[in-house]
């Protein structure tokens, strides 16, 4: 069997959650053969050195996700029908709606520029200027215009991207999001199945950095029905949807996913790997947050519970993470500033010890906004830390609330740092608390389990795959 | 939306309402240097008689080739300055842009220099063989070249900038003292009279340097011209269009006189012969381009209309491009009809007052031509806010390779010149305004194309 993973900014170009959950799906799995397909930002297209490549990793695509072909002079003169492929689709992605995949594939045959060329023909231009006319009326004709233009640029240059994805028994993408896309072209081009994992929930978090980005309510919009369509053509398209915790399965069936098609894994996790230490060094207790710097995570909140904390306790606050977002970071550092507490903070980056990390540490907390089961949370607890994290995705599903740690509502700057002073101040509570959670963590969330549930949807999809050409 | 239709009785009554008076001022200084080097060059040739023939055309070769091998070789940079300067001027910051701009000024008068001496080396076997200047007449050909390269490039910069009062002065000042140290030279002996001339040509240069180091020096420093020197083969690369365009207008305006002079010249063996008859019928039927004044105004008039053109909704945005149709065919059934209405005035009086049918017939041609030249200069002015400035560039070769093509018909009558240059124009005005309309019957679609390919 063979299975083409699609990855979207992440394995194997960027450590993180995504990335680790991969690569130990892939070397579990050494019996099957993978490929990978990953999109990547421009300029880091390379393999990262710190994942040892599987032997069973076949072939490896990273292509560029904004491939920035330039516009030809010549506007592209496409078939009529073609054109009107082109039409339904793009219509399809203004009103947030499933995109006709076969229309698309059927359209774009080949990775040629012309399909770009396509954006500056006349065909293209009234289909735009009639949409406006009909929704957008009274918004800026140049906004929209320019979201238009980039989202479907985007678009075409994903579309034409799915024709590099090599032929596999099954796609396997890691979201709904481009990578989604791709994997449901690729299962109309090679008319094998496609399965997809939602690791955390694409839309929200796509909602999340909209709302901090300073556009216009309508390009907003604009950009949000883009990424709902993707995942609504996902969803549609998908044989099988793998959230990782049941939070999330609930949240596809609202959006209509039919829930027959929900297969839900849970993250796993070497729990005798992660183990935990000898005793902790006596001393300033550590709070870690690990987790990669990006605004999703909110460490601004958590600094700001921080500020509370240290008001009142001891401690020092160590956020180990790749620094992804150099913006956000530095805003992250102008608080820390600002508050006064740098003394007590220290972002040490990606730590190539995370074990040791974990070791040293007293209380684990994470702050986010958006999550789906985070492997750091599942390692930390296997390690016996107690956690204070956010309630959000499939953590309340780990995390037992005063039993494994504590549950505070997002962005509760308060609670979270009233949490963490209990914490704090209470020794016993801690060690009671990390016990819990190792013994949880051993019995729920192993690498071994999660890899055998996948590989039962992969079996179940080649025997159906099989079956049905044997019967056609 | 379709193509702007005209009305010439409406047009006419809307433009005398909704006259703009700070675009028409704009424009009636744009043409004071013009009429200033026309009116003074036209009076040097004529009043002064003292020389012989031979001389005569001698010295009228120096001042015209100078002007027109400046014009020619600086063609190319005169329209960076234009797109350079112009849109620093168009900058929100312009203190600082005006700093930037003088960088970009100072590296093209030096480019400019360069240029006009490389050309004038190129020449030089051609002038001392055929045209027989002595080594000294050679050299002040060369430094009036120089001279007007650099007066090109700083008018050039000035006008770019929107700045029509300055070149103005300096220029009736400059000219009237060309005029006056060409007079004193020619009193001394009528040899020197070509030293007076350079004199006051070296005025308009060093009024033209200090008026613009007076206004273009920033608040900052520039930045070293090896800096800018860089940025020049991205800026020829994005612009060759528009060089290639104004290098083959300068061309197209003299291309018929030069074939007709070099024709005569090699027939009386002086070389270059400046013809009476051409040459008389030729720049009197120039002088129709004097209703280019209504580009000028043009151009002035939709410029706080250009900016923030493409904001607000489409319908504000159509309403926009409306009313930017209605300004663009004002402007060209204006120029049209100030155009003809000159050109008949010249006809008219030229017969009356020279009584010579030939130049009167090269007159009417070479005039006519002029009106469709000038549409075609008109509709350079709109295409590239399409993308589409290559159509004006091939327009004006068209014109230059129809006066090519009269190459061996002009030994046998000048008039074939002229025919040359009213085919030629006719045939780009065609290329030009056939993609004209068709850009402004479907504005909005074309100009954010045109934006869509500059991304």
């Amino acid at each position: 069997m063979r299975i083409c993973i699609i990855s979207e900014g992440s394995y194997p170009i960027v450590r993180g959650g995504v990335s680790e959950w991969t690569q130990q799906l892939i070397k579990e799995l050494h019996f099957v053969d993978f490929d990978i397909f990953c999109l990547a930002p421009t300029g880091q297209e390379t393999w990262l050195a710190e994942y040892e490549k599987p032997a069973n990793v076949k072939s490896v695509k990273i292509r560029g996700l904004a491939t920035q072909r330039p516009l030809t002079r010549k506007s592209a003169v496409l078939p009529k029908a073609i054109s009107d492929e082109l039409v339904v689709c793009m219509a399809a992605v203004l009103n947030g709606t499933p995109i006709d995949c076969e229309r698309l594939a059927s359209a774009v045959k080949s990775d040629h520029p012309i399909y770009k060329a396509w954006l500056t023909s006349k065909e293209y231009w009234d289909f735009l200027v009639n949409f406006y006319e009909t929704n957008w009326g009274a918004s800026d004709f140049s906004e929209y215009f320019w979201a238009a233009n980039s989202i479907f640029s985007s678009l075409l240059d994903t579309a034409t991207l799915a024709r590099q994805v090599p032929a596999a028994d099954i796609y396997h993408s890691l979201t709904t999001g481009s990578s989604g896309f791709i994997g449901c072209l690729a299962k109309i081009i090679h008319r094998r199945p496609f399965v997809v994992s939602e690791h955390g929930l694409y839309m929200k978090e796509r909602e999340l950095d909209l709302a901090k980005q300073d556009i216009t309510p309508s390009v907003k919009n604009q950009i949000l029905n883009y990424y709902k369509s993707m995942v609504m053509t996902c969803y549609e398209q998908a044989d099988f949807l793998i959230p990782v915790c049941q939070d999330h399965a609930s949240k596809e069936v609202e959006l209509g996913v039919d829930p027959k098609k929900i297969r839900v894994v849970i993250n796993g996790i070497d729990s005798d790997k992660f183990t935990p230490g000898a005793t902790k060094i006596p001393g300033t207790p550590m709070v870690g947050c690990f987790a990669r710097v990006v605004p999703v995570k909110d460490q601004l909140m958590l600094l700001n519970a921080g500020k509370n904390v240290l008001d009142g306790c001891k401690a020092d606050f160590v956020f180990a993470g790749e620094i992804q977002d150099k913006e956000y970071y530095k805003e992250c550092q102008d608080l820390v500033e600002k508050l006064g507490i740098g003394e007590n903070i220290k972002f040490i980056g990606h730590s190539d010890n995370m074990l040791d990390l974990y070791r040293r540490a007293d209380i684990f907390v994470l702050s986010s906004q958006s999550e789906g089961v985070p492997l750091a949370l599942l390692e930390a607890m296997s390690c016996g830390l107690p956690a204070v994290c956010t309630s959000v995705g499939g953590v309340p599903e780990i995390l037992a609330d005063t039993v494994t740690g504590f549950l505070v509502q997002r962005g509760d700057v308060e609670n979270m740092s009233a949490k963490i002073s209990t914490l704090l101040r209470d020794e016993n509570l801690r060690k009671k608390m990390g016990s819990k959670a190792r013994e949880f963590v051993i019995e729920n969330y192993t690498i071994g389990e999660m890899s055998r549930k996948i590989l039962k949807i992969y079996n179940e999809l080649n025997t159906r795959e099989t079956k049905s050409n044997g019967s056609s | 939306m379709g193509a702007p239709s005209v009305n010439l009785k409406q047009i006419i009554i809307k433009i005398t309402r909704d006259i703009d008076k700070n675009a028409l001022r704009h424009s009636a200084l744009f043409y004071v240097p013009s009429l200033a080097t026309t009116l003074v060059s036209f009076l040097l040739f004529s009043a002064f008689k003292g020389f012989n023939p031979y001389e005569h055309n001698k010295l009228q070769v120096i001042i015209m080739a100078s002007i027109i091998v400046s014009l020619v070789s600086v063609a190319g940079i005169q329209f960076l300055i234009n797109k350079v300067v112009g849109e620093a001027s168009q900058s929100e910051d312009r203190i600082n842009q005006k700093t930037a701009a003088s960088g970009f000024i100072k590296l093209a008068v030096i480019i400019s220099a360069i240029l006009s001496i490389a050309v004038s080396v190129i020449l030089y076997k051609y002038f001392n063989q055929a045209i027989h200047l002595s080594a000294l007449e050679f050299l002040l050909f060369m430094i009036l070249g120089l001279f007007y390269s650099v007066i090109w490039v700083l008018t050039a910069a000035f006008w770019a900038w929107g700045l029509y009062k300055y070149p103005a002065i300096i220029y009736v000042i400059s000219y009237f003292a060309i005029f006056i140290f060409s007079y004193f030279g020619y009193r001394l002996s009528p040899s020197d009279f070509i030293i007076g001339y350079a004199g006051g040509v070296a005025l308009l240069v060093v009024l033209l340097s200090f008026f613009s180091w007076k206004f273009f020096r920033g608040k900052e420093k520039t930045k070293p011209l090896i800096e800018n020197a860089r940025k020049l083969p991205n800026l020829i690369a994005k612009n060759y269009w528009g060089i290639l365009f104004q290098t083959f207008f300068i061309l197209a305006i003299f291309l018929d006189k030069i074939i007709v002079w070099i024709s005569e010249g090699t027939k009386v063996g002086t070389g270059i012969q400046f013809t009476g008859v051409y040459t008389t019928g030729a720049f009197l039927g120039l002088i129709p381009t004097f209703s280019l004044v209504a580009l000028a105004y043009f151009t002035e008039k939709v410029k706080p209309l250009s900016k923030g053109m493409y904001s607000g909704t489409l319908q504000e945005l159509r309403n926009r491009i409306q009313e930017y149709k209605q300004i663009y065919t004002e402007g060209l059934v204006t120029m049209l009809s100030i155009g003809f209405g000159l050109l008949a005035i010249v006809v008219i009086l030229g017969q009356l007052i020279i009584r010579n049918t030939d130049v009167t017939l090269i007159t009417l041609t070479i005039g006519v031509g002029t009106l469709f030249f000038e549409v075609i200069l008109f509709n350079a002015f709109i295409l590239p806010v399409f993308h589409k400035s290559h159509i004006s560039a091939i327009a004006m070769f068209i014109v230059c390779l129809a006066e090519i093509s009269t190459l061996l018909l002009v030994r046998d009558n000048v008039w074939f010149a002229s025919l040359g240059f009213l085919v030629g124009s006719e045939a780009g005005l065609l290329l030009s305004h056939i993609t004209t309309r068709k850009m402004l019957a479907e504005f909005d679609y074309n100009a954010f194309r045109a934006f869509q390919l500059d991304n």
